[in-house]
């Protein structure tokens, strides 16, 4: 099996503050991992330093044999490379379509006279992204809502959009940052169905953040643990969810949901 | 030698005023993380009332109060009927960088229009005198703006580092909604934070005054600042006060050896300069561990 | 001839308006420098055209794009390293006082420093004015509603996602400040061939708070709110000139009214047109009774 991601020995600091303290993982294709920790473990720090949004002090990240240290989002976007956020960052002035456009475009597809001129090619060009887009927002079941503002959908609806929009970025490898933050016990049943459904169809390879066990568990093959920025424990989430040291770090101090 | 000594501290005290311009600046900008663009203003509201108050009789340390009373009013005035609002709504940020350039033009073009652009001169009676050190003179308004500037930055630290408002403040730097959370009361620090670049716009205003003249039109001084600020590295206090004191001997200088014409274009030029090379200034924090 | 200066006039503010309408509408930066492109555009233009013998339309189309050029030039060493907008818009305010101050010191017989250039030839015309704004609005249009307007809008509103989603940041924002460039470039040359007269104090700060407060006023992310702004205000202000010494004052008081009530401007983030304004005059009687219940309301809960 091919190896997607390979990190070893990341350490990332702010400052004084150790945020990511000599962290190695690796994922393979194909693969639905798992990161938890507490609250402020550096979950999210670490897909920054993978999404090129931080810059680690040491240590290597290597994307698909490339290391990714040192190149800008947008490129690392374009290696195929994505993700989800986790306090919400949609477009919130544009339309929910136009917001699953952007990434199908943010390269655009035809030069800058085509543009200006307004040329037939380049509105079937529009078109054509239109369609793709909307091919998302069906996926996600939120196609109705294409023509609404952004920032005027409710919450659920906007992690999805995120998602949606985060899919039509064409990536190799999906990053998920709390997709399921705030969301109710049918909401998360429903995003796991969506999730599951995602990670077969389009043959990704996903990493997720989140606290919500009843997600992780149904949905991830292997689980990395995060507390205070260094790895405590790895494994399968039978495993690791039942060891006596993760308990005490994270579950203990977090009453598990019914 | 003794020629660039002489400049030398001519140059010293006007980089105090920057410096203390700057570090309004560099205040506003890490708590609200906002560019304030209205000191210039703010600046020439005081110096004016500084003006009118010397008029009647006032004796000039009195002025000086009159003149920062002005400065906190109109400055936390802004910041009640402009800026707050705003935030509350969370605006834009560009949207409050075009509300602060209106207050700025707003203020600035009033007092134009009533006041005329004419030139008024701080009558202190001691605006000329010199003091003697060895061979150098150093003017008493150059000596007083620094001693004071100095002093108002020393209490300034203080007033952050061992006070307990001045720990809110620094915290609301920090993180103005996890300080919010914390119990510290956010409205309170705005109107602490816009009261002290009130303050320090006013003595620096009453000081350009002194020293050159007070119209409608000084607070473009204020820009000054803001590149000083820029090149200390933008939210930095420290790097405010040292970008103050070098951009205060370098124009001094260009001016001295080259010529007053160019002075605002070497300023611009070695801001752009520090831009290409620190793009975070000289002691700036980067944005990325704010995402 | 006078109502035919005002056009001329109203052109060149909508050329202006429409270019500065793409950076700050659309792409959300900040400028008060924009009177330096125009200056430039302007002096290029004239001079190619005087000492060069460059035709008319080749020499604005030369204006506009050194104005271009400059404004890769000082765009790409801030906005490069991803810095905050602020940096952004001090080299700006800076960039408009640097060109005037440069062209005021270049005293020789050429560029005559601050005396200006006169006896220019009056080859802009009502028609070619009217022409080029035309087809310049008409190119903006379909520039912000293509895939690259998106990706300025995108920039906007959510630039780290913008980012994420592989919008190349740094490219995005110098097209939209080259291409304003360009436009205020053209507006000034198209100025110059009209008003025969060119110095540096043609091309003041107010200026640049002139296009600002149309632009505020019209609305962001609109093309047609500004273009009607900048009609309106220009015409305003050519019947309203005892205002002159006001106008500053109550630019700055627009500004902030305008940010703390409406920041979108009349027409932000929509864009004019007669089936909308037919429906808006429609469910006016209906809006105002809205609004006097609420305010009657308000009094009787008081």
């Amino acid at each position: 099996m091919k190896r997607i991601l390979d990190v070893s020995a990341l350490t990332i600091r702010f400052g004084g503050l150790t945020a990511i303290d000599n962290f190695s993982m690796h994922i393979d294709e194909g693969e639905f991992v798992g990161i938890i920790g507490p609250n402020g473990a550096g979950k999210t720090t670490f897909f920054n330093s993978l999404t090129g949004n931080v810059t680690p002090a040491s240590g290597s990240v290597n994307y698909c044999g490339t290391s990714l240290i040192g190149k800008i989002p947008s490129r690392i976007s374009q290696m195929g490379i994505s993700r989800t956020f986790q306090n919400i960052r949609i477009f919130p002035k544009m339309t929910v379509l136009e917001n699953v456009c952007i990434p199908l475009h943010s390269k655009p597809t035809y030069g800058l006279f085509p543009a200006v001129l307004g040329l037939k090619s380049a509105k079937a060009e529009d078109e054509r992204i239109r369609d793709e887009a909307l091919s998302y927002l069906e996926r996600l079941g939120i196609g109705e809502y294409r023509d609404y503002e952004a920032g005027t959908l409710p919450y659920g609806l906007q992690r999805r959009l995120e998602i949606a929009r985060a899919l039509a970025a064409h990536p190799t490898l999906l990053l998920l940052d709390e997709p399921a933050a705030g969301m109710n016990n049918d909401e998360c049943r429903e995003l796991v169905e969506l999730l599951k459904k995602i990670h077969r169809e389009c043959k990704l390879t996903v990493m997720l953040i989140e606290h919500h066990m009843d997600v992780i568990q149904p949905l991830c093959d292997r689980l990395y643990v995060l507390n205070l920025g260094a790895l405590l424990r790895e494994g399968k989430p039978g495993e690791v969810l039942s060891d006596p040291e993760v308990v005490r770090a994270y579950l203990g101090e977090r009453r598990k949901r019914k | 030698m003794i020629q660039i000594l002489q400049q030398l501290v001519t140059s010293v005290s006007v980089g105090g005023l920057y410096a203390l311009l700057a570090v309004g600046y560099a205040l506003i900008y890490s708590v609200f993380d906002f560019t304030k663009l209205a000191f210039g203003g703010i600046m020439m509201v005081s110096a004016f009332a500084g003006y009118f108050a010397t008029k009647l009789g006032v004796p000039t340390a009195a002025a000086m109060l009159v003149a920062s009373a002005a400065g906190v009013l109109i400055s936390v005035a802004v910041e009640l009927l402009a800026y707050r609002p705003m935030r509350k709504r969370n605006a834009n940020r560009l949207f409050l960088m075009i509300s602060a350039m209106g207050v700025n033009i707003f203020i600035t073009n009033l007092f134009l229009c009533l006041f005329g652009a004419n030139l008024r001169a701080l009558p202190t009676g001691f605006s000329s005198n010199t003091i003697a050190l060895g061979p150098l003179r150093i003017g008493v308004v150059d000596l007083l703006s620094l001693i004071v500037s100095v002093v108002a930055l020393v209490l300034l630290t203080f007033f952050l580092y061992r006070t307990r408002a001045g720990v809110t403040v620094r915290a609301s730097a920090l993180d103005m909604s996890t300080a919010g959370l914390m119990g510290i009361d956010v409205n309170r620090v705005s109107l602490i934070v816009f009261a002290i670049s009130g303050i320090t716009a006013a003595i620096a205003g009453m000081f350009f005054g002194m020293k050159y003249n007070v119209y409608p039109a000084m607070g473009s001084i204020s820009n000054k600042a803001f590149i000083a600020s820029v090149i200390g590295g933008l939210g930095s206090l420290k790097g405010a006060v040292i970008g103050g004191f070098l951009l205060g001997i370098l124009e001094i200088m260009v001016t001295a050896y080259i010529s007053a014409t160019y002075r605002d274009l070497v300023s611009f030029a070695v801001m752009m300069i520090v831009l290409i090379f620190l793009p975070n200034g000289l002691f700036g924090m980067g944005d990325q561990n704010k995402l | 001839m006078y109502i035919q200066s005002v056009i001329v006039t109203i052109c060149t503010n909508v050329i202006s308006v429409v270019g500065l309408a793409l950076l700050t509408g659309y792409t959300g930066m900040f400028s008060l420098g924009h009177a330096g492109f125009m200056c430039i555009g302007a002096y290029t233009a004239v001079l190619t055209h005087l000492h060069l013998g460059i035709p008319y339309l080749l020499a604005l189309l030369l204006g506009g794009l050194t104005a271009g050029l400059v404004g890769l030039i000082i765009g790409y060493p801030t906005l490069r390293n991803r810095l905050r907008g602020d940096y952004f818009a001090i080299c700006m305010m800076g960039f408009g006082t640097v060109v005037r101050l440069i062209i005021n010191n270049m005293n020789n017989p050429i560029v005559k420093g601050s005396t200006g250039i006169s006896k220019i030839p009056q080859l802009t015309t009502l028609w070619s004015a009217l022409f080029i704004t035309a087809a310049l609005v008409f190119f903006m249009w379909n520039f912000v509603h293509s895939q690259f307007g998106k990706n300025c809008l995108a920039v906007q509103q959510q630039e780290v996602a913008a980012e994420m989603m592989g919008v190349d940041i740094v490219k995005t924002k110098l097209i939209s400040l080259v291409i304003s460039a360009f436009y205020c470039g053209i507006a000034g040359a198209l100025l110059a061939f009209w008003i025969q007269y060119i110095s540096p104090n043609n091309f003041t700060d107010t200026k640049s708070n002139d296009f600002l407060a149309t632009l505020v006023t019209g609305g962001t992310n609109s093309i047609t709110g500004p273009v009607l702004a900048a009609a309106l205000i220009t015409t305003m202000l050519e019947y309203l000139r005892f205002l002159a010494n006001w106008r500053l004052v109550i630019y700055g008081l627009l500004y902030v009214v305008i940010m703390r009530f409406r920041p979108e401007g009349l027409m932000g983030y929509r864009e004019f047109s007669f089936r909308g304004t037919l429906r808006f005059f429609r469910e006016l009687p209906a809006r105002l009774k809205g609004i006097r219940e609420k305010v009657t309301g308000r009094k009787g809960g008081v």
